[in-house]
């Protein structure tokens, strides 16, 4: 490949290269991931659909994007060419192949292997670096991932075919082919083909005892994944033993675990601050005095900034062990990469690390959502605020002026949204107390966590936080850390090759001592050599934790690797003798690695085929596990996922979701529903729609949709699936969602609750029956005004069982037209009553054609078509008549009455007297009461101020009892406008301050409510004068 | 609240136990209307009820006996009368 002048590598870690010389990228890992997008995918994308992929939880996502840009062109543009593409709609990196590895890869592949030569197909090989885009991986941003996992396949093919090529060309080279059959190993260790020709060329090359060790390592590595070795395997093990069975010669390490039923105990760690810290003083000192000034107290806190791997936990260590000394109480935690779904990591952590008597000092039940260990009462409602304040006391309590509370979160950029709104709040809360709150982060990440930046804006703008940028160690600290550790290492040559990162110069020296020869350069090697140098078993067990994660149980790990107790212990001693693992929190179990950074090279250099079995055996091991605080879903949402394994997975998600509902920890249940709704499409009916719906509650509780009323839609197809599938439970809790989206009051868990009772009135009976059944339940609701929301939802149930069994049911339309009425929309809700009005003449039902009508009298009077009113108030009362019992026929009488009387003053009015005592009689408070308020608000308009009154204050007896809003809300506003007309103030205050305080009438309602109270208003102004001469 | 008395005929005697089941499956519209069973007299042919509810008004009880298909004669409200208070 002839050099461009612009290289960008993406097989292998993100690096690019300006004029042959390297250059620095930038620190966002969001910037370096959406710089590789953009090289790789080489087209143009809309600035939004940038956003959608990498910021859409971002505050201001557009302004997030521009930032990413501007870094992205400082890394490839120069004045001599513009790589970067970008206006105002979208954004375009325009790479030729020679500019891009993958690019030049693929299109010199693309007629197949067979057509290069070997020589050729050497130098294609020599470009592959590891994985594609080692380490760039963004875990939350799920469209990403995706993208990512797809691209990496590409490439894992590719390159495998390369491999197997030039091991059959180079057959007559053995050591130069072991060497690309070691690499295919790497790539695929599960390929036993691939194995047993390892095995081949290393018994060619005399290599017998590596062959043998080749053998085994796949024997234990099939082991743990829950296979045997089979033909290609075993046959070439034959080949090369001269026919010995492999258990005959000796049998390799195959046996299953034996995990220990004792808990696993480590033995007591040295402090970690005993370790060697070189250079560092005034850094010290500066963290001591943080200590200090909060012993003055007040609050103090301070972030420590630095790029990964300079030192920053080692310093806070030290910190930590000082304020322990000092008898300070030390709330201690780090966040983790892979941990962003794990609501409250951090906390949860430095909580557990407290002594059991100080948490239990404080509030325990309140601390039972973060602490499940703490039991707590079941009936206590707990709430986000309950939570907060508990932490806030335990802090309080433990904070005194000698001995402040010292809360050391380690890695911010990495920080749940939970456990930063936590912070913060702590923060808030303890301005005046004897507390030190020190975090450290990679400052060139933080701006990749929207929430922790926003934290620390906040603490930058009230003048209350220190900030200090960690720099790389001097030339002099270096040669110091290389005494220190008696390494035979040349102290320039580490400086020079570590730049004064700590990390890198400690493995570096201690490469040197151990081989003497010429050391790797780069972390990633030099941590490689060492697991190369590592026993299998410690190997193997290093590789579990890695997929684990950063942090992991002991107890987790004896359960996944194919080692006894001792061999384990063994293991995981020699680990921490070579300072890959060490103990980490209160818990005795609990192994961290010495530094995420490696974690992360353990982590990236098991093949991706490997690690995601790997991951499937946990969420295997995990799933069915009792949980009753959704803490393992949690994990299992993580492994499943990697795994491959969609159905868990999701079901995961939901149950990692709803747990972090529990805890108040919004962002991060929106995430785990948006995960599982990206994996949920995969699944069969009917799981897809189940579990899809159920993805839809998590995400709707967790955030409210920008457009509510697509989703509804959205949820409607949906429902309407799951009835079609027999799911009628979930068609349901999607009806119940949409009325929610659509009324957004109480909680969905509520309202589904509720619906479920509802439902047990029509339960047993056909699809007809059932719909009736609801509907009937809805209306109920509406007629009271109770529950909108929840009425909408089953009407919505209702209506589309009734259009599947392709029978129209009176009290679904009816239903939506109180329903339509209540929402102020009248024509739709006249429309609706036509139309039930037509079904009960249909079916002959006298009293459902009766209710009809009357709710279409009653919907034409708020229209103010008196008319039309009194058309159907006569069909109303002919109906009436003819029924024998209850409050119809004086109701068709008054309807009557009232809507002639509203046309004709005088002639009517004993008609209506007559007609509303009968209503009295036969006590049916509603239809009185509306009726009573529609003759007051008639004699209101002509000045009959005293039979008004009357009326109307009966009607808001009536209301009372019934504890109806809006009838209660109609009378009063008769009386405000009679109070107003006759100029009485007192009366005036007294109706617009009860009016004032009533909630829930319909929109309608709220409409003569709005206008009564506006002309009370004006007119008490204008009048002021009058009225207060009157008095 | 009103007293409520609700006067049922039956054809054929019925039983006890399925009239009670039938109103049982809408004891949440019962609740949500705020009517609560006070007490039944049943005759011993088993063809005539009488029962008593509590509720805001005679009009809610109808409701609820519609919705539950009840069967009924008449629904009103009532003045009560005790031995020792009158």
């Amino acid at each position: 490949m002839s050099v461009a002048a612009l290289q960008v590598q993406v097989l292998g870690p993100l690096n690019v290269q300006r004029d042959g010389e390297p250059v620095r990228l930038p620190q966002s890992k969001k910037t370096r991931g959406l710089l590789a997008y953009l090289a790789i995918t080489g087209r143009s994308h809309r600035r939004d659909r940038l956003c959608a992929l990498l910021w859409d939880v971002a505050d201001d996502p557009r302004g997030a994007l521009r930032w990413s840009l501007s870094k992205i062109r400082a890394v490839v543009d120069s004045e001599a060419k513009r790589y970067l593409v970008a206006d105002r709609e979208s954004v375009e990196l325009a790479l030729d192949d020679k500019s891009l590895d993958w690019k030049w890869v693929r299109k010199e592949l693309a007629a197949g292997v067979d057509s290069i030569s070997t020589e050729r197909l050497r130098e294609l090989e020599e470009v592959f670096d590891g994985e594609l885009l080692e380490g760039l991986d963004l875990i939350d941003f799920d469209e990403f991932t995706a993208w990512c996992a797809a691209e990496r396949e590409h490439a894992r093919t590719l390159h495998i075919k390369i491999l197997h090529a030039l091991i059959e060309r180079l057959e007559a080279n053995p050591a130069e082919a072991l060497h690309h059959a070691r690499e295919l190993v790497r790539i695929d260790p599960l390929d036993e083909e691939v194995r047993a020709r390892l095995i081949r060329l290393l018994a060619q090359a005399g290599r017998r005892n590596e062959a043998q060790a080749q053998y085994e390592s796949a024997a234990r590595m099939l082991n743990e994944l829950g296979a045997t070795p089979t033909g290609p395997l075993v046959t070439a093990w034959r080949e090369v033993n001269g026919g010995v069975e492999p258990n005959e010669k000796e049998p390799p390490s195959a046996s299953p675990s034996h995990s220990p039923t004792a808990p696993f105990v480590r033995e007591a760690a040295i402090p970690r601050s005993q370790s060697l810290l070189v250079g560092r003083r005034d850094e010290r000192r500066r963290l001591f005095s943080v200590l200090d000034g909060a012993a003055e107290g007040r609050l103090k806190i301070f972030l420590l900034k630095g790029e990964s791997g300079v030192g920053k936990t080692r310093l806070l260590t030290e910190l930590s062990d000082e304020a322990h000394q000092r008898g300070c109480t030390v709330l201690e935690g780090a966040a983790y990469e892979a941990e962003g779904g794990r609501p409250y990591g951090p906390w949860i952590d430095a909580l557990r690390r407290l002594p059991m008597e100080v948490v239990s000092e404080g509030n325990g039940s309140a601390l039972a959502p973060l602490l499940p260990e703490l039991g707590g009462d079941a009936d206590v409602q707990h709430s986000r605020d309950r939570l907060f304040g508990a932490v806030v006391e335990l802090i309080a309590a433990r904070s005194q002026s000698e001995t402040p509370a010292l809360l050391l979160f380690d890695d911010i950029h990495w920080c749940d949204d939970a456990t930063v709104e936590l912070l913060h709040y702590v923060a808030r809360m303890s301005a005046t107390r004897p507390v030190a709150i020190v975090l450290g982060a990679r400052d060139g990440e933080l701006i990749d966590n929207e929430a922790a930046m926003r934290m620390l804006r906040g603490f930058r703008r009230d003048g209350l936080i220190d900030e200090h940028l960690l720099l790389p160690l001097t030339e002099q600290d270096i040669a110091e850390l290389v005494q220190g550790i008696q390494s035979t290492a040349d102290a320039a040559q580490v400086f020079v090759l570590s730049g004064g990162n700590a990390l890198l110069a400690r493995e570096l020296a201690q490469a040197a001592s151990t081989s003497g020869e010429a050391v790797p350069h780069s972390l990633r090697e030099l941590v490689g050599d060492r697991i190369a140098r590592l026993a299998p078993e410690a190997g193997d067990v290093l590789r579990w934790g890695a997929v684990l994660g950063p942090a992991f149980d002991v107890g987790r790990l004896t359960e996944l690797v194919s080692l006894g107790f001792d061999p384990l212990m063994n293991a995981l001693s020699e680990l921490e003798r070579h300072t890959l693992l060490e103990g980490a929190g209160a818990s005795a179990s609990m192994y961290a690695f010495h530094h995420t950074l490696v974690h992360q090279v353990v982590y990236s250099e098991i093949s991706e085929p490997r690690r995601k079995l790997m991951h499937l055996r946990i969420a295997r091991l995990l799933d069915g596990r009792p949980d009753p605080d959704g803490t393992i879903a949690l994990e299992l949402a993580h492994h499943a996922s990697v795994g491959g394994d969609a159905a868990m997975a999701v079901r995961a998600c939901v149950n990692a979701g709803n747990r972090c509902l529990q805890v108040f920890a919004n962002a991060e249940a929106h995430a785990h529903a948006r995960r599982g709704l990206r994996l949920v499409e995969e699944l069969p009916d009917p799981a897809r729609i189940r579990l899809r719906i159920e993805l839809e509650q998590v995400s709707l509780e967790a955030q409210r949709p920008e457009d509510p009323e697509a989703a509804a839609r959205r949820i409607e197809a949906l429902a309407d699936q799951a009835l079609d599938a027999g799911c009628a439970e979930h068609a349901r809790l999607g009806f119940t969602l949409i009325s929610y989206l659509r009324w957004h009051d109480g909680a969905v868990g509520d309202a589904h609750r509720l619906s479920l009772r509802a439902e047990f009135a029509s339960r047993g009976t056909d699809d007809q029956d059932r719909a009736i059944g609801i509907a009937e339940s809805a209306r109920c609701l509406v007629i009271l005004e109770r529950d909108i929301a929840q009425a909408e939802a089953l009407l919505l149930e209702a209506r589309a069982l009734t259009e599947r069994s392709g029978e129209s049911s009176w009290p679904v339309f009816d239903g939506v037209g109180l329903l339509r009425l209540h929402a102020g929309a009248l024509d739709a809700a006249k429309a609706a009553f036509e139309e039930a009005w037509s079904i009960a003449k249909k079916t002959g039902n006298r009293l459902q054609e009766f209710m009809a009508l009357e709710h279409l009298v009653t919907v034409s009077i708020h229209r103010r078509d008196e008319d039309q009113a009194c058309d159907y108030a006569k069909e109303l009362a002919v109906i009436g008549e003819k029924l024998r019992e209850g409050s119809e026929r004086p109701l068709g009488r008054a309807m009557l009455a009232l809507c002639r009387y509203r046309k004709d003053a005088g002639e009517y009015r004993p008609a209506l007297e007559d007609a509303l005592q009968s209503l009295r009689e036969v006590d049916a408070k509603q239809r009185l009461a509306f009726v009573l308020t529609q003759a007051a608000s008639i004699e209101s308009e002509r000045g009959l101020f005293d039979s008004a009154t009357r009326r109307a204050d009966e009607a808001v007896e009536l209301a009372e009892v019934l504890q109806q809003p809006s009838e209660m809300a109609l009378a009063r506003a008769v009386l405000l406008r009679v109070a107003r007309e006759r100029g009485d103030g007192t009366a005036v205050r007294e109706q617009a301050e009860a009016l004032h305080t009533l909630t829930g009438y319909a929109r309608h309602v709220g409409a003569v409510v709005e206008r009564e109270l506006a002309a009370a208003e004006s007119e008490s102004k204008s009048n002021q004068w009058k009225l207060e001469a009157g008095e | 609240m009103s007293r409520i008395i609700v006067e049922r005929k039956f054809d054929e005697p019925e039983a006890f136990d399925e009239l009670q089941a039938q109103e049982d499956r809408f004891a949440w519209c019962l609740e949500q209307r705020r009517v609560k069973f006070i007490r039944s007299y049943f005759s011993k042919d088993r063809r005539r009820m009488i029962c008593e509810y509590e509720a805001p008004d005679a009009e809610a009880v109808r409701e609820v006996q519609r919705t539950a298909s009840m069967p009924f004669e008449r629904i009103w409200a009532a003045e009560v009368f005790d031995w020792e208070e009158s």
